[in-house]
């Protein structure tokens, strides 16, 4: 099956039963399929004015406590912005898939590229935190998409899957996924006796989750906003209250990171190669470059060179202790994405730095391989550059 | 449920309105509207974009969101097709629904979802103290304007019975009763419902003594059933006609495109089951 075929399975299986969306190459077909499948299942599919509607309609069929998501690529996603940021103030969970595609602008909407990671990380205006996840394969866009909805739901924010063109429509032979592997959650609900008077949406939790209730179903009427508002959702600018609003939805993505990047995750990091402690040089990337990576290393490894490599499947937040861990004592590591800024080895640099690897009295020893062509690496471009690293650390 | 009075409508979050503003006009008939309906505040979620008019939602004691600017008529969508048992009332400024949400007037008023929408119009942003809006009579002098203002002003009524909307009326602030009956009967039409509220900024615009002077009932022998009628009303420049301009019946959005399976009505961490859609792929 394709990447987009994966992602329409996971979204229902995780309890999807809103899209909306505006058609957009390489993510169109996420609607269609869709659209063949959720009115028979109880679901309804919007197909909007654009994209700002398409998230807009998202927003409100999650209030109305229905599992909701769009899919789009990146032109789509610039517009998605600011419904990215009321979602996150007013604690709406969905589930956003940006299939990337070569940018800026229009790009290349046939092409792949992994340069939207800037966007998903840093998009929308003010302190939103979300979580972002990156499927490195077929297989990886149906857990990844199903973990996406639980995630969203829990912690009542934006989860940002980031496929791309080459995830979407490349066809994989694949283990049958297994949707029992992966939990159905729903929101937390206000208690059906509680005393709907005493009921605040935002209460302050030691947290920062607090019961969302659901129109029409729980007797606790109260109004969302993208103002800052107090524990009950009205408007508040106060300097004490900003803060502690603001530390609570802090809060609550600091607990999606203890569960995301502890030894228990359930997207723990792909590692191949030898273990790390017995390499010299590593390759660490992301996304769809996970396959040519991984057949690099095992490539190499298979010639006799000590090589490993480690591929997070969750973005934001970073596991970072373990990427640290890997590069740690690792001469030099290469970090080949298809984008010419070199994104992720960007973010990395700003969550594993300087300070934590005092230890070797040096920075990480990160080197980026770039490719912006529009078309993913192959083995052999990996594979070359690490032959290169290790004639250096080996020879040099 | 016991019998609801306006003053059950009313939450406890005080109007941060000027004194004398039209938008107390409009929420007083918003609160006799919901209580002569009967309506269920945990079944009611009343839906806004920004400006001053798009505070009401605080207002009132049902469900609330306000969104957006400009983005109240997509989300407002999103939650009837989520839960169509819900009443969902739209409401909003000029500014808010004519300039950076026109875009979304037109495709919510030709889908047709079963929504009512009032847009406060005081012909002027307020919130922001004082500029043109897409209401604003043309040659207006306001802080971005001070030499007069270039642009046209938007006919909203003729725009929404243009994109074929189901059913557009007019009320004014300074007639509450009025008003009442609208919403009344816009939240009763099986559709999109479309009430142009005038309702001035005393402010920022005071139109209080013109409007008085234009606006008047629709002629008696006005035909609500016919498109071309209501048009020839809503492009009217020597009064302000008010009334129920045009309505029909014609299917609802959600009659086709709507949400059964809702996570609140069962077990909302039940297995969904898609292995049948797997095996198709082997």
């Amino acid at each position: 099956m394709s990447g987009n075929q994966a992602i329409v399975a996971a979204a229902l299986a995780a309890g999807c039963r809103f899209f909306a969306g505006y058609p957009i190459t390489p993510a169109t077909d996420i609607m269609e399929e869709l659209a063949k499948r959720l009115p028979k299942m109880g679901g309804a599919v919007f197909q909007t004015e654009d994209e700002i509607a398409a998230i807009g309609a998202v927003v409100g069929a999650s209030i109305a406590g229905v599992r909701a998501m769009t899919a789009t690529s990146g032109p789509g996603f610039s517009l998605m912005q600011e419904m990215l940021g009321l979602a996150t103030m007013a604690e709406v969970p969905l589930v956003v898939v940006d299939a990337q595609r070569a940018g800026p602008s229009t790009g290349m909407p046939t092409k792949m590229e992994q340069s939207d990671l800037n966007i998903a990380l840093y998009g929308a205006h003010g302190d939103a935190p979300r979580i972002v996840l990156a499927p490195r394969s077929v297989e990886d866009c149906f857990y990844q998409t199903m973990h996406a909805f639980n995630l969203a739901e829990t912690y009542q924010m934006p989860v940002i899957v980031l496929s791309d063109q080459s995830l979407s429509h490349r066809t994989e032979t694949l283990t049958m996924p297994n949707p029992d592997l992966v939990p159905v959650a729903y929101r937390l609900r206000p208690a059906a006796r509680g005393d709907a008077q005493a009921y605040r949406r935002y209460a302050l939790t030691e947290n920062g989750i607090s019961p969302m209730g659901v129109p029409g179903f729980d007797r606790t009427p109260f109004t969302a906003t993208g103002l800052e508002h107090d524990e009950t959702g009205e408007p508040d600018y106060t300097p004490a209250m900003h803060t502690a609003q603001l530390d609570k939805r802090g809060v609550k993505f600091e607990r999606a990171a203890e569960l995301l990047c502890g030894l228990e995750s359930p997207l723990g990091c792909w590692a191949c190669g030898v273990p790390e402690e017995k390499a010299e040089v590593g390759v660490l990337t992301w996304g769809s470059t996970a396959g040519a990576a991984r057949e690099a290393v095992h490539e190499l490894v298979a010639e006799g060179y000590p090589v490993a490599g480690l591929i997070p499947a969750v973005i934001n937040p970073l596991p970072a202790s373990r990427v640290r861990y890997f590069a740690l004592n690792l001469k030099a590591v290469l970090v080949p994405e298809v984008n010419r800024s070199g994104q992720f080895a960007a973010w990395v640099k700003a969550h594993v730095g300087i300070a934590e690897t005092e230890r070797r009295g040096r920075e990480l020893p990160l080197i980026s391989l770039n490719k912006y062509g529009g078309l993913p690496f192959t083995p052999g471009e990996i594979r070359a550059k690490v032959r290169g690293l290790l004639d250096e650390v080996i020879h040099g | 449920m016991a019998n609801l009075v306006a003053q059950d409508f009313k939450s406890k979050v005080k109007p941060t309105w000027c004194p004398g503003c039209g938008d107390y006009g409009l929420l007083a008939a918003v609160y006799q509207a919901l209580a002569r309906l009967q309506l269920d505040p945990a079944k009611t979620i009343v839906v806004s974009g920004i400006g001053c008019s798009s505070r009401l939602p605080f207002f009132v004691k049902t469900y609330g969101f306000q969104t957006a600017h400009g983005r109240v008529l997509p989300v407002a969508t999103g939650v009837k097709i989520a839960n169509p048992d819900l009443t969902v009332i739209a409401v909003g400024g000029d500014g808010d629904g004519f300039s950076i949400g026109g875009g979304h007037l037109v495709h919510a008023v030709r889908r047709n979802p079963d929504i009512t929408y009032v847009v406060m119009d005081n012909q002027i942003y307020g919130l922001t103290k004082g500029q043109t809006s897409p209401t604003s009579p043309l040659g207006i002098k306001t802080k971005s304007t001070p030499f007069g203002s270039a642009d046209a002003p938007i006919n909203p009524m003729a725009w929404v019975l243009a994109s074929g909307v189901s059913f557009a009326a007019r009320g004014f602030s300074g007639d509450p009763k009025l008003l009442i009956d609208l919403i009344v009967a816009a939240v009763q039409h099986p559709g999109f419902a479309f009430v142009q509220a005038m309702s001035p900024c005393p402010t920022f615009n005071n139109t209080y003594d013109l409007w008085r002077g234009n606006v008047q009932g629709l002629p008696a022998d006005h035909d609500p059933g016919d498109r071309l009628q209501a048009m020839a009303q809503a492009v009217r420049e020597d009064a302000i006609p008010l009334g129920v301009f045009y309505r029909e019946s014609r299917p609802t959005l959600e009659s086709h495109t709507r949400v059964t399976d809702h996570p609140a009505k069962s077990d909302a961490t039940a297995r969904f089951d898609v292995h049948g859609l797997l095996e198709g792929y082997r």
